[in-house]
This record gives structure tokens, C-alpha cells and sequence, in this order.
């Protein structure tokens, strides 16, 4: 292992508050390394000012900041810095691709989502689907938990308006290829718009790779703070595109009823920003390259073959998604017939072991695995074998307290 | 300290358990007056609970049901305590007196797994029955 990940887990003060947390729900959220928490508590206690609102020192400094942190999201994902537009996490981005573009959707228009969406990506487009009269189509998920690309030509055509694809499912792990279903909705003149958020905490983003007009990713995935995440806006689409919120900061001038917005990516960002979250957010990604994400993949993947061998070892267990470790992230889901997930959840939670069980905000996707939900164990920079070794001793005493 | 065997669980105390594993009134109720199903869309959960009342009496109460430990553990809790008396006993439980009778601390997250066979039980008392 890098010497550097070997001591990962002495960065989060978590861990050393609990000794005994075994924690595998970092799909969920990830947790906070005293860096980034001493960047956001800084800021917060010794800089805090506005940003692009005032002229005194402290003020400019903070927009500096501010727009460096811009910068430092770009450079990790390869745009540039007018194409990334902060919000309040991937739901409000994916929300906000959402919205403005939904004026393109007419009756007997298709959208073309995936089996394996998250409700934050799905919904938004369920209701506009209901509500402009068009036709929601679905790219299946096959036994492996990948998707059956066969179907692409059927259901990307000349009808299609949106492609919405998830980079990486948070239930199945699968990584979708993405820059393939770029390439077919754009063949039709369809819109994408990519979720990224189990993607860039595992795995390095490059957006022109995949050519997608839309990528959205959340803070609190990736180490950084809740409340502020990123929506990727191609530079070409800008122009045309109506901001759907207003106010302070999105107009250089306003008379009467006419307004100048000001340019991308001010005008998509009303109202004073999560300032500190911003700052965190490029402090997580510092973070990260520290951490050599090449060499964090290479741990991850290690962390989940052994993962994935353990749990096949389980009595009768089913396991959900690819059980190879090809485009995939270190996340797995299961689940035993004879313990029931949200027993087995707070089982293993008692035992301070944290998974997740449910649907995963994926329906339509866990209703067909198991109508019961799913249990999900996801890794990060911090997870051990030993996290492992924990987790299956756990499932084994969860079976012994239900049964004797 | 995390808890690991079921007496230290506040949960799945030894109570709970065994009520879960060896659940009194499951089954299918012959001359069923009242019934009523309920369920928890989002885990799965499910359960029936079918009467006989006469003269304003649960003369008889049996269930099915498909989900976890603590819906089981209800459903058997359910049948003991309000099979065999009057509607009025089960009409006057709250939830809160429910859950005290189940003896156990209930997190928020796991609270739907124990309420939906109680207010299944109650729905099942104006719900009557044709075959």
C-alpha cells in the first residue's frame, strides 16, 4: 500500500473519536479530514466575507478565494473556469440541468434515462415527462448489473431530446460508459446530462472525454462539506441558456423589465454562495490529488476484491451488480434471504459497523433486485481490510442474534 | 459500547426475538368478519391482519405478513394483546402505549416497521369483511 494512504485514516478526526466505527456508507457521505475541516473553520472564524459584493480587503480576498476554488474545480475536471457553476449539491445541479432544459421538451418528445438512476437524476424528469406530454424510455440493467447497450439504437432516436446517464450507479457500482451514450444522443441532437457524483471520488474526470452538456457532482461524496456541489456547463450552451433562478449576483443591470445577466457562470449563481463549502470543495480536491488517486484506485479495488470475495463466502447471500472489478467503483450491494436488510442494518450498526439498507433513492431499480431493499457497503480512502474482516463478522453475529 | 449479542441490544432484546422467531397468530382466519392490509412501500413490509368480532369483541385475530424481525415481533404482540377482548382495548392504544408494550427502544428509522401492523390492526376493526 502507499505509505501515504497507510495513514489515511489518522486525517479524520472521526476516527479517532470512534475506534470502534467500521464505516461503509461513504456513498452516502464521506467523512471530513481535518484539513479541509480547518479550511472551512478558518475561513468561517478569521476571512469570512462576501464575495464579489464588496471592495475592502477582506471582501477581495474572499472573492479571490472564491474564484480560485472555481478554478480549482475546473482544472480537476478539465473545463474551464465559466463552465462550473457551484450549487448546493448534485440534486440541486441535476435540478437546475433540469429545469433549463425543459423548455426543449415537447409532446411525443422521448427522454432517455437509465434503469439504474437515482431518484435526484430520474424524478425531475418523471414530472417534466408527465407534464409536457413525453415519453420516459429506459436503458435496462442486465443480470450483471450493466447496461444492455444493445437497446441504444432503439431507444435514442431521432425523438430523443435529454439523455440523463449516471457515471456510476450507487447501488450497483457499475460505471456506465458514459462517452458512448454521449456520442449516440448527440449523433440525434439530444441534450446529456451526466451524474457524477459516485464517479469523482474514485475515479479521474476528464469532461471533454466524455463531451457530455451537463456533469454534476456533490462535496460531501468526494471528503469535502454538504451543500455545495458543481454543475458542469459546456461553454457552448451557455449563451442559450435562461437562468432559472434570479437575484443577487446573476444581473449587471436591470431597468425596468429588462435585464443584463451577467456572463457565465455568475448568471446561474444567485444569492451569496456557500462561501466556506466552496472553499472545501477545492481543499477536498487538494485532498484527493494528495492522496495520488491512481494509487487510491488501485487501494479501493483491492479493498473491494476482498470485499466481494467475502460476501460470495456468505450462506445463500445475493449479490447485486458486476462482480468483476472492470469499470466499477468500491461500491456493493447484497442481500440475504434469511435477515431481513433493515435488520441487518441495525444489527450491524449496533456493532458500530455503518451500511446502508433500502432502496438507495433507486425504486425502480431495487424493486426488481428485491422488493425488500438491499443492503450497500461502499468504500473510501479511510476503509481497511480490517473494515472487511469486521463487516462479515458482523453479518455472521447478526445471523446468530436472530437465530440463535 | 456497541452492542454484541441481544441482551445488550435495546432492540432485539431476547423479547423481541423471541416473538420474532416463533410468532403467535400468524396464519389464515376461517369466518373472518374484519380485514385489513397495510405496508411499507419503501422496505418491502406488508402484513394482513384479519378478525372475527362479535358483540364488539376480537373473538379471533390472526396475520400474515412479509418483512423484518420487528414487523413479525409486532404482528405476534398485536395477536397476543388484542385477540380476545374488546375493540375498545385495541381502539385506545395509542402508539406510544404500543410501544411501551413491546418493551423495546424503537429508532425513528425502524418506527414504520412496528406502527404500519398497528394501524393496519385498527383500520382492520371498521373494515368489514366480504368473502
Amino acid at each position: 500500500m502507499n505509505p501515504r494512504l497507510r495513514q489515511v485514516k489518522s486525517d479524520f478526526p472521526i476516527f479517532s473519536a470512534k475506534p470502534g466505527l467500521v464505516y461503509l456508507d461513504s456513498a452516502a457521505t464521506s467523512q471530513m479530514p481535518r484539513q479541509i475541516l480547518e479550511t472551512i473553520s478558518n475561513f468561517d472564524a478569521l476571512e469570512r466575507a462576501s464575495v464579489h459584493r464588496g471592495v475592502y480587503p477582506e471582501a477581495e480576498a474572499a472573492t479571490e478565494r472564491f474564484e480560485a476554488a472555481r478554478a480549482s474545480v475546473a482544472l480537476f475536471i478539465g473545463a474551464a473556469s465559466s463552465e462550473i457553476v457551484f450549487t448546493s449539491g448534485t440534486t440541486d445541479s441535476l435540478h437546475l440541468a433540469a429545469q433549463m432544459t425543459a423548455a426543449r421538451i415537447f409532446e411525443g418528445d422521448a427522454i432517455v434515462v437509465t434503469a439504474m438512476e437515482h431518484h435526484s437524476a430520474l424524478v425531475p424528469w418523471t414530472v417534466i415527462a408527465r407534464e409536457r406530454g413525453a415519453v420516459l424510455r429506459t436503458i435496462p440493467v442486465d443480470h450483471e448489473g450493466r447496461l444492455d447497450m444493445s437497446t441504444l439504437p432503439m431507444l435514442i432516436d431521432e425523438r430523443t431530446k435529454v439523455v440523463v446517464v449516471t457515471a456510476a450507479s450507487n447501488v450497483l457500482g457499475t460505471v456506465n460508459p458514459v462517452s458512448e451514450i454521449v456520442r449516440a444522443a448527440k449523433a440525434v441532437g439530444a441534450a446529456t446530462i451526466v451524474d457524477a457524483a459516485q464517479y469523482v471520488s474514485h475515479l479521474s474526470l476528464r469532461v471533454s472525454d466524455w463531451g457530455a452538456d451537463f456533469v454534476a457532482l456533490s462535496g460531501h461524496k468526494m471528503y469535502g462539506p454538504t451543500g455545495i456541489g458543481v454543475l458542469y456547463i459546456r461553454q457552448t450552451l451557455v449563451d442559450d441558456l435562461v437562468p432559472v433562478r434570479l437575484g443577487g449576483g446573476t444581473i449587471d443591470d436591470l431597468q425596468g423589465t429588462e435585464l443584463v445577466l451577467r456572463p457565465a457562470p455568475w448568471k446561474f449563481e444567485a444569492g451569496t454562495p456557500h462561501i466556506a463549502g466552496a472553499l472545501g470543495l477545492a481543499a477536498a480536491i487538494d485532498y484527493l490529488q494528495s492522496l495520488d488517486m491512481a494509487a487510491l484506485a488501485r487501494h479501493e479495488e483491492e479493498l473491494t476484491r476482498q470485499l466481494i470475495v467475502g460476501l460470495l463466502s456468505l450462506d445463500d447471500v445475493r449479490l447485486f451488480g458486476p462482480t468483476n472489478l472492470v469499470d466499477r467503483v468500491p461500491v456493493v450491494s447484497f442481500a440475504l434471504p434469511d435477515v431481513h436488510p433493515h435488520d441487518l442494518a441495525t444489527l450491524l450498526g449496533r456493532q458500530g459497523i455503518a451500511v446502508r439498507a433500502g432502496h438507495h433513492c433507486s425504486l425502480p431499480l431495487v424493486r426488481n433486485l428485491d422488493p425488500r431493499g438491499v443492503v450497500r457497503v461502499s468504500l473510501a480512502a479511510y476503509s481497511t481490510e480490517n473494515d472487511i474482516a469486521m463487516l462479515l463478522e458482523g453479518i455472521e453475529n447478526a445471523r446468530k442474534t436472530l437465530y440463535g | 459500547m456497541p452492542a454484541k449479542h441481544s441482551m445488550d441490544d435495546p432492540l432485539y432484546r431476547d423479547a423481541i426475538l423471541a416473538h420474532a422467531r416463533h410468532p403467535h397468530g400468524e396464519g389464515q382466519l376461517k369466518g373472518t368478519t374484519h380485514s385489513a392490509s397495510g405496508a411499507n412501500p419503501r422496505c418491502g413490509d406488508r402484513c394482513t391482519v384479519s378478525m372475527k368480532i362479535q358483540d364488539n369483541r376480537i373473538a379471533e385475530l390472526r396475520w400474515q405478513g412479509e418483512g423484518c424481525a420487528l414487523m413479525t415481533a409486532a404482528l405476534s404482540i398485536i395477536s397476543e394483546r388484542f385477540a380476545d377482548s374488546s375493540i375498545d382495548v385495541l381502539q385506545n392504544t395509542s402508539d406510544d402505549e404500543f410501544l411501551q408494550l413491546l418493551g423495546v427502544t424503537v429508532s425513528s428509522g425502524r418506527l414504520a416497521c412496528v406502527i404500519v401492523p398497528l394501524t393496519t390492526a385498527r383500520t382492520a376493526v371498521s373494515s368489514p369483511y366480504a368473502s
